[in-house]
């Protein structure tokens, strides 16, 4: 196990994914119980050495041991808490929302921000990727995805195929003709839009 | 922050201000710190239950109807405050600097670091949120949907086959799922100019804010100001309260009015009339905001019923009270009779009736809890100091238990439904369940916390062991 102080006192930095859950150190955890079962031990110690009733000992060594281990653990997590504030405000500090969520998302926002100029209208969307595809329809709206639609967007899909000569788009048993690009990022990003 | 922006977090706070002034007309006790701290959560969900029935009004959900009607209220309301001479606010007290300025220096040294480590945390909560744009896949799929196409279409979204009402079927937007929270994200946008994924989410540190100060004058009031604000830092300190403190999720709001109801209703069973009401209100306000809350209001009501036919014996008093409780529920009607009659039923619409049994889930949530992730030592201890506090009184047992079928019913859930099943084991609901009564729990704790201190006070003191020798002898 690592003791070495940065490890007990960090937490990860926010990472734009998850509020589910936020874990602590092993390392941290371990000196928590350590640290819980030391303050009611000896507060139990030194109520029984000052001959404190039993029950009265008890409760207060819970009590100590609450507010000691609380109170640590709190400072601890304010501690990660303040380098997460750092890390974030050397990320996003000074920019424009825009800015923001370019730094966030990094190229796939660079892409939909080009592909809003273009699609004016309700689009069909081709991804692999359940993330790429929910977070473009989310930052599209509030033009709607649709299973038909005069625009067809195409992020990172294998299974899409455009033909420019024909100008025919086929994915697996969909085919749609009379189509010419407007937008392309690579070879598996563009747009379509029917002539 | 912009000055809009502050426009529209002043404008519940103020008409939630005067809304708790008519509600504690009678009332001496309750400072103007504590009543500020619950202008905001009731003031706000006034202004979006009111958007969603203009919404269902086909009135469109812009600033001037919006704004409109809610200035005629608060006039209304004024009007009647002054008619019945009753005072906006109390005049301001402020018992802390007081305290801070008078004698004892160590009493003052730990009550200045603990105020300044919840000034500055509260303080970074909002700087954070100014930072980070909305970045949790649960927030904007779920919520901020909605809240996107109300805006631009300025309306809730119901020209269209009922089963695409509120923007379904877009991203991962739900039909059942309440509408508090999109509706306040339109808000901050109609005041703020456009829909802006940094600025929507400000509410959350205002309820941050007014969570944080109402623990601390409430919690003072039972177990005194080092541990009302020692827990107030704990309670800040966890470190996915933070999270959700900066994003635009619904489970912390949530939190709040469950908290808010809870303390609302310590006040009440203590015979403080006029917090009946408040505890219909937040109840309403947390059913408006998450379905779950059901699963808390339920045996809060029961729990109150029982009070209530146990200590009200006058068959007229009896009425008079269960209607102050009961009324205020009907704040949520709308919303109830709507999502009823358009066969929208309860949760996710992925979530089907079906049954498992995964005894073995109760394990890994015992080990969760111990893991100490989240919320540190809280919920580990919570079960100790219950009983290091020995018998409880019956006020206290009045709160436990909808707490108690609250923690049950998500337990049950897991160990019984797929879908919960499937989501405890990927790690989604698990302490984000915990987060919607973490409030509550540091609130009750406090009770904990005053009980085992009259206890230690109550108790007979130790006698030197010299002087019992003697006497023995």
């Amino acid at each position: 196990m690592n003791w070495d102080l940065d490890q007990l006192l960090s937490y990860p930095p926010i990472m734009g994914v998850t509020i589910n859950t936020v874990t602590l150190s092993p390392a941290f955890r371990s000196m928590l119980y350590f640290l819980i079962v030391l303050v009611f031990v000896g507060a139990m110690i030194v109520h029984v050495m000052r001959a404190i009733p039993f029950r009265r000992a008890f409760a207060s060594a819970v009590l100590a041991t609450f507010f000691t281990a609380a109170v640590v653990s709190a400072l601890q997590a304010d501690i990660g808490w303040c380098s997460w504030l750092i890390v974030d405000e050397q990320k996003f500090g000074g920019r424009t929302t825009d800015e923001k969520l370019a730094v966030l998302e990094g190229p796939l926002y660079e892409v939909i921000r080009n592909i809003r100029r273009i699609v004016r209208d309700d689009y069909a969307l081709f991804s692999e990727d359940d993330y790429v595809r929910q977070r473009t329809e989310y930052f599209l709206l509030p033009l709607r995805k649709r299973e038909r639609a005069d625009n067809i967007i195409v992020l990172e899909d294998r299974l899409a195929r455009f033909d420019p000569a024909s100008g025919i788009f086929t994915r697996g048993e969909i085919t749609i003709g009379h189509l010419k690009p407007v937008y392309a990022y690579g070879p598996n990003i563009y747009v379509l839009r029917k002539e | 922050m912009s000055i809009p922006v502050v426009a529209a977090l002043l404008i519940p706070t103020i008409y939630g201000l005067v809304l708790v002034a008519l509600i504690l007309r009678n009332d001496r006790t309750t400072g103007l710190f504590e009543r500020l701290c619950m202008s905001f959560p009731l003031g706000m969900s006034f202004v979006t239950m009111q958007m969603f029935v203009l919404g269902l009004f086909r009135v469109p959900l812009t600033l001037m109807p919006i704004t409109a009607l809610l200035a005629t209220e608060a006039v209304g309301l004024s009007l009647l405050l002054r008619k019945k001479d009753i005072p906006l606010a109390p005049r301001p007290k402020f018992p802390l600097y007081a305290e801070l300025a008078g004698r004892g220096t160590g009493r003052k040294v730990i009550l200045s670091v603990l105020v300044l480590w919840v000034l500055l945390k509260v303080g970074s909560i909002f700087f954070e949120t100014s930072l980070r744009p909305i970045y949790a896949w649960d927030t904007w799929a779920n919520w901020s949907v909605g809240a996107k196409l109300f805006y631009y279409s300025k309306s809730l979204y119901l020209d269209v086959p009922a089963g695409d009402y509120f923007g379904r079927g877009a991203v991962s937007r739900f039909l059942s799922y309440p509408v508090h929270n999109p509706l306040m994200q339109v808000w901050i946008s109609l005041w703020a100019g456009g829909f802006d994924e940094v600025l929507v989410k400000f509410t959350s540190p205002m309820y941050l804010a007014c969570a944080a100060g109402f623990l601390a004058a409430a919690i003072g009031r039972e177990a005194g100001r080092i541990a009302a604000l020692a827990l107030v830092a704990i309670f800040l300190g966890s470190p996915l309260l933070s999270y959700h403190a900066v994003e635009g999720y619904s489970d912390f709001p949530l939190s709040v009015y469950l908290m808010l109801a809870l303390a609302s209703f310590s006040r009440a069973l203590r015979g403080e009339r006029d917090y009946w009401l408040l505890t219909g209100l937040f109840s309403a306000q947390a059913l408006f905001t998450k379905d779950e809350a059901f699963f808390i209001i339920a045996p809060l009501a029961v729990s109150a019923m029982w009070h209530i036919m146990r200590t009200v014996t006058a068959r007229r008093d009896r009425r008079k009270t269960i209607l102050l409780l009961g009324l205020p529920l009907l704040f949520v009607a709308p919303w109830y009779v709507f999502k009823f009659t358009h066969g929208f039923g309860f949760g996710a619409d992925s979530a089907k009736l079906e049954f498992t049994f995964h005894p073995e889930i109760l394990v890994q949530a015992f080990m969760n809890v111990l893991s100490l992730d989240n919320f540190a030592v809280v919920p580990v201890l919570f079960p100790a100091l219950l009983v290091a506090a020995g018998k409880p009184d019956r006020t206290f047992l009045h709160l436990l238990a909808p707490l108690a079928c609250y923690i049950l019913f998500f337990h049950l859930l897991y160990a019984f439904t797929p879908y919960y099943y499937h989501y405890f084991s990927n790690g989604t609901v698990f302490y984000r369940n915990i987060l919607t009564y973490y409030a509550s729990l540091i609130f009750l704790t406090a009770f904990l916390v005053r009980r085992i201190r009259d206890r230690m006070r109550l108790d007979p003191q130790p006698q030197p062991v010299g002087k019992r020798q003697r006497r023995s002898a």
